[in-house]
């Protein structure tokens, strides 16, 4: 009966644990007392989690990193349905979407993809460490500093201001935007187009950035202008 | 009593940890409370150099741990201030040899014997940082005013949001003020704008605190020296009193002008 609630597969990214139906505190011993039995076997893993609907608080999900990692295994990302669950990956640094950016030549670029959208609201400030990854818009309320990291297929927004490294339409959508209060990355990228470093001395203005003719430019965001451009 | 349990911290290695670690703890026991201070630095231990302790060492934390010896047993007092007393880390075993639970039995234990637990975290962000932040219940963040020791710092305090054990304090250690005048060095300002947290303290660099550390002689033990007396101030704005910050301008010092002269 254990065999249904838990079901351990490889992927291209390592292992895939997936729990169905099950509480997390019998959830949780399956999976510890799984890998004590096979031993070694998992020595050094790289494991992502599929919890399905539960959810999860931060010290809850940091204890199982905690004792895995004692067993030197490490969770680098958390699947689920629950939005406590993903919140709490985040905050935790965990990705919460195995293999965004591989789709790149498979997907087309589609005109459709504006609708039916959805985003993820990040209301702190991202520090060096952090990485949101998802299929959805971003949105920040906050800054992102150097050292953190979002991965969008969609927009990113930045009400704050953004110094670490981002990276819109990941999986190959070039009419995706990049909006920020202050614009410094130390990485800027729009579907396969990474933008030059910029040498100028920066402006404390908003500005947006998209792709033009295979290339990102940024400019400032004017509220006058029309910045919608063939949308 | 009980103690309140506070873990000294920084991701980058050599912005000052141990150092801070020592001094807040020589102050806070100069102002009459009794403090314990933790070497969680397993395997590269150093505190104990650092506060002079190192030739009486018998037990230490991972012998506790592991049961050889009970708690009393591996707290060594000092000499100097009666209520001063050091758990040092063990250095022949590595930061597997302690798990944070370990570490949260300890302090619980600790708790009820002194007012203040001061723990010295390693560097990095793996296990060792862990088991150090595992008790805390206030967590000092040290940084130098350097891009990558900020940047470090960053990190941190996010984790330590993460484990729920947020918000952090900030303490900047070695704040040069004549390169922040010549623009080469980054103000306390610009750190506190970057990483957005509280800032309890501010460190003067002084050439005091490295002839001390190799003495064992912590600085806090003499208010004449600038650093000693901005330790001596975070220990009591860790205690709930409002001090102001230190003027940092070295101008009227006897260096500085002899500096100008030339």
């Amino acid at each position: 009966m254990n065999e249904e609630k838990i079901v351990i597969k490889g992927i291209a990214e390592g292992l895939l644990i997936t729990l169905r139906d099950c509480p997390w505190k019998e959830a949780k011993n399956l999976v510890i007392s799984r890998i004590d039995e096979k031993g070694t076997f998992f020595k050094g893993a790289r494991i992502a989690l599929d919890v399905g609907d539960v959810s999860l608080k931060a010290a809850e999900l940091g204890k199982l990193r905690d004792e895995l990692s004692e067993q030197g295994i490490t969770i680098w990302a958390v699947i689920s349905k629950s939005e406590i669950t993903i919140k709490t990956a985040q905050v935790l640094g965990l990705s919460t979407e195995l293999g965004i950016r591989k789709n790149y030549e498979k997907q087309k670029q589609s005109s459709t993809f504006f609708e039916g959208e959805s985003a993820v609201w990040v209301e702190k400030t991202l520090r060096a460490g952090y990485k949101v990854e998802t299929r959805c818009h971003v949105v920040v309320m906050g800054d992102v500093n150097p050292g953190a990291e979002i991965i969008s297929a969609g927009n990113i927004i930045v009400w704050g201001r953004l110094s670490g490294s981002v990276h819109a339409g990941a999986d190959g959508n070039k009419k995706a935007r990049v909006l920020t209060l202050e614009m410094d990355p130390t990485g800027l990228q729009i579907a396969q187009i990474a933008a030059a470093p910029r040498l100028k001395k920066r402006k404390k203005q908003p500005e947006i950035a998209s792709i033009f003719e295979n290339e990102i430019i940024i400019e400032s965001w004017d509220i006058h202008k029309n910045h919608r451009g063939d949308l | 009593m009980s103690a309140t349990v506070v873990t000294i911290t920084s991701g980058k290695g050599g912005v000052g940890k141990t150092t801070t670690t020592a001094n807040l703890a020589v102050a806070l026991a100069a102002a009459g409370d009794k403090v314990c201070c933790i070497d969680g630095d397993i395997g590269l231990r150093n505190l104990d150099v650092v506060l002079g302790l190192e030739n009486r060492i018998v037990y230490d934390l991972v012998d506790i741990i592991e049961g050889r010896c009970r708690l009393r047993q591996a707290m060594i007092r000092d000499k100097r201030l009666e209520e001063l007393y050091l758990i040092p880390a063990a250095q022949t075993r590595d930061k597997s040899a302690v798990s944070p639970s370990d570490m949260v039995k300890l302090c619980d234990e600790l708790r009820s014997e002194v007012d203040w637990i001061l723990i010295d975290s390693p560097a990095g962000i793996e296990r060792g940082f862990r088991n150090t932040i595992a008790p805390a219940d206030t967590i000092l963040v040290v940084t130098n005013p350097e891009v990558s020791a900020v940047r470090d710092a960053d990190r941190i305090i996010g984790l330590v949001e993460a484990e729920e054990k947020g918000p952090a304090k900030l303490i900047i250690n070695r704040v040069n003020q004549a390169l922040i005048k010549r623009g080469d060095m980054l103000s306390a300002d610009d750190v506190v704008e970057l990483l957005a947290i509280k800032l309890i303290g501010v460190i003067p660099d002084d050439d005091n605190v490295i002839i001390s550390t190799n003495r064992g002689q912590p600085v806090a033990f003499e208010t004449k020296s600038k650093a000693g007396q901005a330790f001596t101030n975070i220990a009591m704005r860790l205690k709930g009193q409002e001090v102001p910050f230190l003027d940092m301008d070295v101008k009227d010092d006897l260096f500085s002008r002899l500096f100008h002269t030339n």
